[in-house]
């Protein structure tokens, strides 16, 4: 797996006090979920806030995307709370 | 014609209902989303993925276009600091039949609510903050 760029938004991006980060998963992490469960793995505050997958959208090179899509070869995932401005 | 803007300037929803007019169809239905909220609420900030917004905002109206016999459509989503009874959102669609301009705008509506990439957090008397979505644990308190 590349090395991709994961950007977060809303309260997450509060929360994790960062805009974003480059990761680069192992080859067994191909999906939505299995990243989020990756990132779970690395700790706090990872694990509080990544691992009730209800809570969080993503997005796959800025087109949404499922727990069980694949990220593969993609440069840039977006992890966010669900939407909602109005 | 399909008119999607994300922007942080205001706009005049007036003139936005008269270029609908303009197309010279028989029915144009608009939506106007304004801030509100409750409580101690002195203000709003609405955050955005800059780079999926305004994609995301042509496929809804790219949806809308497919499903019903439509002449135009104005999705405009505002961005950045805002006062209670500010303009934050407009939806408007134009077609020759009416019922279906009054159902793409409210799936068009709907569809920016659940979908566009845009955030709130609502700014409180006495300097704190709250996301309207929030995460569990961690991100649960006021910041």
């Amino acid at each position: 797996m590349a090395i991709v760029d994961l950007v977060y938004f809303g309260s997450l991006r509060e929360a994790l006090g960062r805009d974003g980060e480059r990761i680069d998963p192992p080859s067994h992490v191909l999906t939505v979920e299995d990243l989020l469960n990756w990132m779970s793995e690395r700790g706090e505050p990872y694990r509080s806030l990544l691992s009730d997958h209800g809570r969080i959208r993503a997005a796959v090179e800025r087109e949404h995307a499922g727990p069980g899509d694949s990220f593969f070869g993609a440069q840039e995932v977006a992890l966010f709370p669900p939407p909602g401005a109005t | 014609m399909i008119d999607v803007r994300v922007q942080s300037a205001d706009f005049d929803p007036g003139r936005q209902l008269e270029r609908l007019r303009e197309l010279g169809r028989g029915a144009v239905a608009s939506l106007l989303g304004i801030a509100e909220a409750d409580g101690d609420v002195t203000s709003i900030v609405v955050e955005h993925y800059a780079a999926m917004a305004r994609v995301e905002l042509g496929r809804i109206a790219d949806e809308a276009q497919g499903r019903w016999p439509l002449s135009g459509i104005i999705l405009i989503h505002r961005h950045g600091s805002f006062g209670l009874g500010d303009r934050i959102l407009f939806v408007g669609a134009a077609s020759s039949d009416h019922q279906a301009a009054a159902e793409a705008c409210a799936y068009l509506a709907r569809s920016v609510r659940e979908r566009a990439p845009f955030w709130r957090k609502e700014r409180l008397a006495g300097g704190t903050s709250r996301w309207t979505e929030r995460l569990p644990s961690a991100a649960r308190q006021p910041v």
